[in-house]
């Protein structure tokens, strides 16, 4: 894979012209929105951090067993 | 929104807003893009590529081999001989100079695709690329 250490002004300006309209935008916005609230819900956090452990116990029994049958 | 679930004339208007800046902004980019070298260069080479004869002849070889014997690969019953002709049909296809010109120019011009997507994702502070291919099941 080629690196490209540097991108033309004009494309560089053109990229954060389009970022900074994306930020104003309502998709964005409402995203944002919902961060926070998920954020601030520690009851959502915790349910998600344990279905997130579930999910790799599960994993992890699988792949231990060698599979589903 | 109303009791109905639709927009409102004010929530509309504002809409219609945000998405003429998002798709001016967008056409400002994909023109800018197309202005740089690396653009430029992918489009001659396409276009040499296009219209090299012999490279598309062998690309196509190349393609249809590959087509007939996918089954029997996937399979694992494809022969050694079989195996070994596919590889020379694609070291021939890929070997065309202008295969190659413009297999190197389009890796080129997507490093820099790869760049600009950085670039947005830092600044919105999600992964721009990646949000805008098509997903299910979270």
């Amino acid at each position: 894979m080629e690196a490209i250490a540097f991108i033309p002004p004009a494309l560089f300006t053109a990229a954060r012209s389009l970022a900074g309209a994306l930020e104003r935008c309502e998709p964005v916005a409402a995203l944002r929105a919902a961060e926070a609230r998920l954020d601030a819900d520690e009851h959502a956090r915790t349910l998600l951090e344990d279905l997130d452990n579930a999910g790799a116990d599960l994993r992890r029994r699988v792949s231990g067993s060698g599979g589903w049958w | 929104m109303n009791r109905d679930g639709e927009m409102t004339t004010d929530q509309s208007a504002s809409a219609a807003g945000w998405r003429s800046d998002v798709e001016q902004a967008a056409r400002d980019l994909a023109a800018a893009l197309s202005q740089t070298p690396e653009a430029q260069a992918f489009q001659l080479a396409y276009a040499r590529f296009r219209d090299d004869e012999a490279a598309q002849e062998a690309m196509l070889a190349y393609q249809a081999e590959q087509r007939a014997l996918q089954p029997l690969v996937m399979l694992g019953v494809a022969t050694g001989e079989q195996r070994t002709g596919l590889e020379r049909l694609r070291q021939a296809a890929f070997g065309q100079p202008s295969t190659a010109a413009y297999l190197k120019a389009q890796e080129t011009l997507m490093a820099l695709a790869r760049a600009v997507d950085g670039v947005l994702s830092e600044k919105i502070r999600l992964g721009f690329a990646a949000s805008c291919r098509p997903r299910c099941c979270g």
